[in-house]
């Protein structure tokens, strides 16, 4: 059976309301055999049509009732604001912290490890080389990683609140996420020629200097709003239907 | 014909707000005595009640993805009569949730009787 022209507009404001794209494909499904089954068992008089009509229920209480449960389930579904207006911003900084803390704690240890299986030297220029090669590539993957993860986060969170049309709170909270994260930056800093050991980690202002400070600015805001596009579009995008179920009763 | 669903306003047999919570406890009830797809449970549900309890019959679906989310229920597709029907069965949790349910439902309801047929006059005594 073809799908009913009022279920397709169902499904097309639900996905427009921010309901993820495979939960409304299961639910109209569902709602098309139920309709088929409401016709089927009911003589095709205009009275009997009118009320299969009737209490299967209009699309506007479809539609609200649907996005109302949906949203209900879920901590942001339920506080969006607080969830895409304000949580990138300490999100950042966090996200951040953990990975320059993790680095840091296992920076030294790599070195040691490399140290005492004789491939390294300590004190010497190669080593102190190896030091400062490594935590500016811990900055740069930090600057790109670290923005792109708490993006993707955000939109985790959006689905599973069924806010996946809130793009624009999401792209207005990611955007000054990225400011934060590119203005004020952890930063690894590989101090002396003591290899990992003296590692530390200094939280300093780095406004934009030169045209890589820039470029470099640019990515980390780039890159997450095409997480966001990309995100948003897939969920646009025709899936397989809701086939088996989930759990076995007992 | 579907046109004339979108141009509808509400069915003129909702039950009232004071229901919320109702079809939640019919819907495990009716699951925990066997397994049901979507219309048969809103049939069920109207034999069962004369015909009383009616609700647009397409609003059942997101209580059913509620309760399935919150573990109370699992849902299967099955082939049932020859068509393909996702059917719905209550878990463990379901079931201790249903007793639950039943048990505060009948105190509310116990409750309620009291009010309305009691044959003190406690409750004007105590606001006078």
């Amino acid at each position: 059976m073809e799908t009913l022209p009022f279920l397709d507009s169902l499904r097309s404001r639900l996905i427009d309301q921010g309901l993820p794209r495979n939960y409304v494909d299961r639910t109209v499904l569902e709602l098309e055999d139920h309709f088929e089954d409401l016709l089927r068992f009911s003589s095709q008089s205009p009275v009997q049509l009118a009320r299969c009509l009737d209490r299967f229920g209009t699309i506007d209480q479809l539609t609200q009732r649907l996005i109302a449960e949906y949203r209900q389930q879920s901590f942001a579904g339920r506080h969006p604001r607080l969830i895409f207006g304000l949580l990138p911003i300490p999100l950042s900084f966090l996200g951040a912290a953990l990975f320059y803390l993790v680095s840091v704690a296992i920076i030294p240890h790599a070195f040691l490890w490399l140290t005492r299986n004789g491939w390294l030297i300590p004190h010497t220029p190669e080593a102190q080389q190896l030091g400062n090669l490594s935590a500016g590539l811990l900055n740069t993957v930090g600057e790109v990683v670290v923005p792109i993860a708490c993006a993707l986060l955000l939109f985790r969170l959006a689905y599973q609140g069924g806010w996946m049309k809130g793009w624009i709170w999401l792209s207005s909270g990611l955007v000054a996420a990225f400011c934060l994260a590119s203005t004020i930056t952890l930063r690894i800093q590989s101090v002396q020629s003591e290899l990992g050991r003296n590692m530390q980690l200094s939280l300093q202002m780095s406004t934009p200097q030169s045209l890589s400070d820039f470029a470099i600015q640019a990515l980390q805001a780039t890159l997450p709003m095409l997480v966001a596009l990309v995100c948003l579009g897939l969920n646009h995008w025709p899936r397989m239907p809701h086939s088996a179920g989930t759990i076995d009763a007992d | 014909m579907p046109e004339i669903v979108s141009s509808r306003m509400a069915p003129k047999s909702s039950n009232p707000d004071f229901l919320n919570g109702v079809p939640e406890l019919l819907l495990l009830r009716l699951l925990a005595r066997r397994p049901m797809y979507g219309y048969e449970l809103v049939q069920a549900i109207r034999l069962a009640s004369d015909g009383e309890l009616e609700f647009g019959e397409g609003c059942i679906y997101p209580i059913l993805h509620r309760l399935e989310r919150d573990k109370k229920l699992a849902s299967k597709r099955e082939t049932v009569g020859g068509r393909s029907r996702v059917v719905y069965r209550v878990t463990p949790a379901g079931r201790k949730k249903l007793e639950q349910q039943q048990s505060l439902w009948e105190q509310t309801m116990l409750a309620i009787e009291k009010v309305l047929h009691g044959e003190d006059d406690r409750g004007n005594a105590s606001i006078s």
